[in-house]
C-alpha cells in the first residue's frame, strides 16, 4: 500500500463536508483508507496512530486542509488526490453560485439580518462557545450542534442565556424542529399539537417520527446530552418546558432523557407539574414511580412515550403497547425465524448507529432475558473488554467516540463500513441467533442506508448458510415517509434482503428476545407488558 | 400564559459552520443566511480569545 498526502494551506472546510469527502474517497476502487481533514493536533494524532501521518501533514497547522490516502499504487494515489481537489473546487463553485450572500462572520450576518432570531452553530468544538456567546450577546437564541465544548462553557452559556431569556440548545444538540423547520439531524414530520423537549437526538427523532404518523409535532427542542447533569441543572429543559407551556400550538408535551441527576429530576418534574398541559415523561431506564407521583404520565420506551402522548392528545386513556401488529401475527413471524435456528445459536447481537436506541434495546432485553454486554453497558461490569468482540448477548453502539473521533471515521448514520464488517463477523459466529439493527433517516443521514445494509444482510445470511445455519436479522427504521430517503422504500429494501422489519426499535428488541429464547419470553412479555 | 416566543412562530436562522445544514434549511423553505465560517486568528484559539478581549476594550 502507498500513503500519499497533499496539504492546502489556509483552506478551511467544515467537518461534515470533510467527512463526506472522506467517505466518497474511501469508497473508490484501489483505496484502502482516505481522510480529508484539518491538520489540527488531534487529527494529526489520529493519523499517527493509524500510521498514515506524513512529514508534510506533520508540518501543517490547524488552519491547513490535508488529504491523506492509502492506495494500491502511487498513480492511484495521485488520481484520488486529484479527485478530492475536484470535489472541493466543485463545492466552492456551488457555494458561490447558489448562496445569495455569503457572510464571513456572525456579526456581519446579524447586521445584515437584524430580525434573525436563532443561530445554528456547527463550527469545531474549540470555537463553538465563542460563536454561541456572540449570538447571545446579539440577543439571539442558539442551537449548538458541535460537540467537544467543555462542560464549564456549557454552564456559562446557559446561565447567560437564562438571564437574557434566550434558549441555548446544546452543545451536542443533534436535533431540533422549530415550527416545522428541522435543524441538524431531523426527520420531516407532519405538523400538529404535540411538543417535545429532548436531551437525546435520536430519541427526539424516534418520538417525533412516530407522532408524525398521528396528531403531528409542534416543536422539538433539543437540550444537548449534558443538560440534565447536576452541573448544568436542566436549564434548557426547564426553559423548553416553559416555551412549550406558553405556545398556543402545543397541547401535549413529551420529555425525553436518560434518568437525570436526582436534584435535576425533581426540578424538572416540579416545573412540568405547573404547566397545566398533559406531559408524558420518558426517563429511559429510570423509575416511573417518581413521574407518576408528580401527576405526570411515565413512559418506559421512546415508542411508549409517542403512543401515550398521542392517546392523551386524542382524549383517550394512555395505554402501553407491546406490538402494533396482532399477537398471532407477531408469534408467527418469530416462530418462522427461530424454528430454523440450530440449538447452539443463542445470542442477540445488536449493531447500532444510535446510542439511545442501543440503550433502549438493552433495557428491554435485560427485563426479558437478562444482562447484555456492551461498549455502553447498563452496569460497569457488563462493559466489553474489546468492543470488537462479542460475548453472549452483545450490543455495540458504533456512534461512540472509539469508532468515530478516535479512529477518524464518520458517524455510522452516514458511514456503514464498520457496522457492515461487524454484521459479517457476527454471521460467522455459530452462537449468533439474531442480528439487531437500527437505521436512522432524515436530514443529515445517508441517502440510502437500507440499500447499503441490505447488501450486507444478504451476504451475512449466506455466510451463515455456508456454515449450515440460518441467520435471523431484525431491524427497525426511524423516519417518516416524507423524509428524503422515504421510510416505506427503505423498509422494503430491508425486507427484500430477508430482514424482519419492525415498526420501532422497542418492538425490534422484543422480537429478537422472542427469537433468541424460542418464544419462551412470550408470556412474561404479554402479562407484564415488558 | 406569556406571549409565545417569536423564534418558535417565525424562526429566522443564521447558519454558522456546516454548509450542509444551510442547504437542508433552504430545502425546507426556511428563512436563513449562511456564514462561511473560518477559524479566527488562523485557528489559534488563545490568540482569538485575546483579540476578542481587545475588541471589548
Amino acid at each position: 500500500m502507498v500513503i500519499r498526502s497533499r496539504v492546502y494551506k489556509g483552506e478551511y472546510r467544515d467537518s461534515i463536508f470533510l467527512m463526506r469527502i472522506s467517505q466518497q474517497l474511501g469508497s473508490l476502487d484501489g483505496v484502502r483508507q482516505a481522510s480529508a481533514l484539518m491538520a489540527t493536533d488531534a487529527n494529526k494524532c489520529l493519523l499517527r496512530e493509524a500510521g498514515t501521518l506524513t512529514d508534510e501533514v506533520e508540518r501543517a497547522g490547524p488552519n491547513d486542509l490535508a488529504i491523506v490516502v492509502d492506495t494500491v499504487s502511487p498513480e492511484r494515489a495521485e488520481e484520488v488526490i486529484s479527485k478530492a481537489r475536484e470535489m472541493m473546487v466543485e463545492a466552492a463553485k456551488e457555494l458561490a453560485e447558489k448562496v445569495e450572500v455569503i457572510y464571513r462572520t456572525l456579526d456581519a450576518a446579524a447586521e445584515a439580518r437584524p430580525d434573525s432570531n436563532l443561530v445554528l452553530v456547527s463550527v469545531p468544538g474549540a470555537f463553538a462557545a465563542r460563536e454561541a456567546e456572540r449570538a447571545l450577546e446579539l440577543g439571539k437564541h442558539v442551537m449548538i450542534f458541535s460537540d467537544g465544548v467543555p462542560l464549564e462553557n456549557e454552564v456559562r452559556l446557559k446561565r447567560i442565556g437564562r438571564e437574557r431569556g434566550l434558549l441555548v440548545m446544546g452543545p451536542d444538540c443533534g436535533t431540533s424542529i422549530i415550527n416545522g423547520i428541522g435543524l441538524g439531524f431531523a426527520d420531516v414530520v407532519n405538523r400538529g399539537p404535540i411538543g417535545i423537549v429532548a436531551a437525546a437526538g435520536t430519541g427526539a427523532q424516534a418520538v417525533s417520527s412516530l407522532i408524525s404518523a398521528g396528531p403531528g409535532v409542534s416543536h422539538v427542542i433539543g437540550t444537548g446530552s449534558r443538560d440534565l447533569h447536576d452541573e448544568v441543572g436542566g436549564i434548557t429543559m426547564l426553559m423548553g418546558i416553559q416555551y412549550l407551556a406558553d405556545d398556543p400550538g402545543t397541547q401535549t408535551i413529551v420529555l425525553i432523557s436518560k434518568p437525570p441527576a436526582p436534584t435535576v429530576s425533581k426540578k424538572v418534574l416540579d416545573a412540568a407539574k405547573q404547566v397545566g398541559k398533559p406531559i408524558v415523561v420518558c426517563f429511559l431506564g429510570g423509575d416511573p414511580k417518581i413521574i407518576e407521583e408528580a401527576g405526570l404520565i411515565p413512559a418506559t420506551t421512546l415508542e411508549d412515550a409517542a403512543v401515550k402522548a398521542m392517546a392523551v392528545q386524542r382524549g383517550e386513556k394512555p395505554k402501553s403497547m407491546i406490538f402494533s401488529a396482532s399477537f398471532d401475527e407477531v408469534r408467527k413471524t418469530a416462530e418462522e425465524e427461530y424454528s430454523r435456528l440450530e440449538p447452539g445459536q443463542r445470542y442477540i447481537r445488536g449493531i447500532y448507529s444510535g446510542g439511545t436506541f442501543c440503550n433502549e434495546a438493552m433495557l428491554i432485553v435485560r427485563d426479558l432475558i437478562g444482562d447484555a454486554y456492551s461498549n455502553i453497558p447498563l452496569k460497569p461490569e457488563l462493559k466489553l473488554e474489546d468492543s470488537n468482540r462479542s460475548r453472549e448477548h452483545t450490543f455495540v453502539d458504533y456512534g461512540e467516540d472509539e469508532f468515530t473521533a478516535k479512529i477518524g471515521k464518520p458517524h455510522p448514520m452516514i458511514y456503514h463500513e464498520l457496522r457492515q464488517k461487524r454484521m459479517l463477523a457476527e454471521a460467522s459466529d455459530p452462537e449468533t441467533a439474531v442480528i439487531l439493527l437500527d437505521i436512522v433517516l432524515g436530514h443529515g443521514a445517508d441517502m440510502d442506508p437500507a440499500g447499503a445494509l441490505a447488501k450486507t444482510i444478504i451476504r451475512a445470511k449466506k455466510i451463515a448458510e455456508e456454515g449450515g445455519r440460518y441467520l435471523s436479522v431484525v431491524a427497525s427504521v426511524c423516519g417518516t415517509p416524507q423524509d428524503p430517503q422515504d421510510l416505506t422504500s427503505q423498509e422494503e429494501k430491508l425486507r427484500g434482503a430477508g430482514a424482519v422489519v419492525m415498526p420501532s426499535n422497542a418492538q425490534a428488541a422484543r422480537m429478537t428476545a422472542l427469537i433468541a429464547t424460542r418464544g419462551k419470553v412470550w408470556e412474561r412479555m404479554v402479562e407484564e407488558k415488558l | 400564559m406569556r406571549e409565545p416566543a417569536r423564534f418558535l412562530r417565525e424562526p429566522k436562522i443564521i447558519n454558522v459552520g456546516a454548509k450542509h445544514f444551510y442547504d437542508d434549511l433552504k430545502s425546507q423553505g426556511a428563512d436563513t443566511v449562511h456564514v462561511d465560517w473560518r477559524p479566527p486568528a488562523g485557528g489559534d484559539r488563545e490568540m482569538a480569545d485575546l483579540l476578542d478581549k481587545l475588541k471589548k476594550l
